[in-house]
């Protein structure tokens, strides 16, 4: 499991690659946690991008609901776009859409959470 | 080819990957596709982990084999799959449930996903228990859509 970062001005799009398992799932969240800091009100919009992503467990999904849970308490911006096949499938069955925004591609995401930095998204 | 593989694994999440590279050796020589292998990794991660982290009691000594017995078998189109571990009784689909998330963000559950994922890919799960092991049967098309 990998997590990459790029910033498109108020955006900060991470993309995670690989598998999110019980295994890595302490480094995603150490990876993704700190970042959330900024994830209020007039800070960061954040989007990670799970085009890359192979296989997620509800480890994972603890993460990502850990993470949601921050985001929303701060009153900030949290989305998670380009769910692939087999990932996709499990966030359905978890209903996951219905906690965390979920967005077809990043430029999506950008469009509807932060359309300043959609501008500067390459 | 082989259509049957039996393995004992110790309940530790060190064991984990091994487990893991099993399920997955054993479904890509059963011609299983990409979403069939990662289903089946999934519902025995998730099986696994709740063996380990809640079923065997972490200081219980008299529980002799903190161990984990999985049986794969080709049944023509799927996987026939017995998963089985000697903690104390416990049916992990009984409750298996979608969690509320319709409270606020504080009082959101960050368990019990994984049960409710175990319980939506595998086909025909059921649970028994049978000489002093937990036993968990469930299936795995070959060719998941």
């Amino acid at each position: 499991m990998q997590v990459t970062e790029q910033r498109a001005g108020n955006a900060l799009l991470l993309k995670v690659s690989g598998r999110i398992d019980r295994t890595t799932a302490d480094d995603f969240q150490a990876a993704l946690l700190p970042r959330l800091e900024q994830c209020k009100t007039g800070g960061d919009v954040i989007v990670l991008d799970f085009s890359a992503v192979e296989y997620i467990s509800s480890a994972g999904f603890r993460v990502l609901l850990l993470a949601q849970r921050k985001a929303k308490t701060q009153s900030g911006a949290f989305g998670v776009a380009s769910l692939q096949g087999g990932v996709k499938d499990v966030f359905d069955i978890s209903n996951f859409a219905g906690v965390i925004r979920c967005y077809g591609n990043v430029r999506d995401a950008l469009a509807e959470l932060s359309p300043g930095a959609l501008a500067s998204y390459t | 080819m082989v259509t049957t593989q039996s393995r004992r694994f110790e309940a530790d999440l060190e064991f984990l990957s091994r487990l893991r590279r099993f399920a997955e050796d054993f479904s890509t020589a059963a011609g299983a596709n990409q979403q069939s292998r990662n289903a089946l990794v999934l519902i025995l991660e998730e099986l696994f982990t709740n063996t380990v982290e809640h079923g065997y009691p972490a200081s219980s000594e008299q529980i002799a084999q903190k161990a984990v017995w999985i049986s794969l078998a080709i049944q023509s189109d799927r996987i026939a799959v017995d998963y089985e571990d000697a903690a104390p009784a416990h049916d992990p689909l009984a409750n298996a449930k979608l969690p509320d998330y319709s409270g606020s963000a504080e009082t959101w559950p960050v368990g019990g996903l994984g049960t409710l994922l175990v319980k939506s890919l595998a086909s025909d799960a059921r649970y028994e228990r049978a000489a002093g092991r937990n036993r968990i049967r469930f299936a795995i098309p070959l060719k998941l859509p």
